[in-house]
């Protein structure tokens, strides 16, 4: 028992027991004051955060409408020349079924021969073109 | 540094985010504008170039057309004569279509 000696707290320790029990109250009032007091600061960066997200989803919209209109405006101009191509054909053969007729019963003067009157030849050009409107 | 500084470096650091992101936005929706242009000028040529060719093909079979008519008539009676004359009527309003066509791309 010779070897330990009883000592009485000092009060120091006793202040710093006392701090860390009463700490959590001030703490709490201390950050309740501070956001209190900087509350409208608080609002912006909120604001602005809030502002940054809205940007990104509406620039993502218009540039996803922007791809979607130059998607639109390939396929329009494909669609066309298609079309074009095909109307080009469609009319080519037609002059082309005209002039053989012409060169046929005309210029080598076989109609005669062929048995196809003038009315006959009317009446097949006019039928070529009703059929090929 | 208290929590007032903090809050103010937050404020200046949020503030210098969303410029930096409306900068961004900007150029982003800017260069898909300008590719947006570019898109619909291809497009345009390309319909032009198929419009432009439709009339020269048409143009070529007119003039061929044309020709063997000449040739044809001296043989030919009224009523066929009105049949080709409607034939070719109807052609050059084929003609005027394409050209309209040609400007309205």
């Amino acid at each position: 028992m010779d070897d330990f000696e009883i000592i009485e707290p000092t009060r120091d320790q006793i202040s710093v027991k006392d701090s860390r029990t009463s700490n959590p109250i001030g703490t709490h009032r201390e950050i309740v004051h501070a956001v209190a007091g900087n509350m409208d600061k608080i609002i912006d960066i909120a604001k602005d955060i809030v502002d940054i997200e809205k940007m990104k989803v509406q620039s993502s919209a218009m540039l996803a409408k922007m791809a979607e209109d130059r998607k639109m405006l390939l396929a329009e101009a494909e669609a066309y020349v298609a079309k074009k191509n095909a109307d080009t054909h469609n009319v080519v053969q037609r002059m082309r079924v005209i002039q053989d007729l012409l060169r046929d019963f005309y210029v080598h003067n076989q109609a005669s021969a062929s048995g196809l009157s003038g009315e006959d030849f009317s009446r097949i050009i006019t039928e070529l073109l009703t059929r090929t409107e | 540094m208290d929590f007032s500084d903090v809050i103010d470096a937050l404020k200046y650091v949020s503030s210098v985010a969303k410029e930096s992101e409306y900068l961004k936005c900007v150029e982003d929706i800017r260069q898909s504008g300008l590719e947006t242009l570019r898109v619909e000028a291809s497009a345009r040529r390309e319909k032009q170039s198929a419009a432009i060719k439709a009339l020269h093909s048409f143009d070529i079979e007119m003039v061929k057309l044309r020709v063997i008519l000449g040739l044809a008539k001296q043989n030919r009676t009224e009523s066929e004569s009105t049949a080709l004359e409607n034939c070719i009527s109807d052609l050059e309003k084929q003609r005027a279509r394409l050209v309209q066509d040609k400007r309205s791309v």
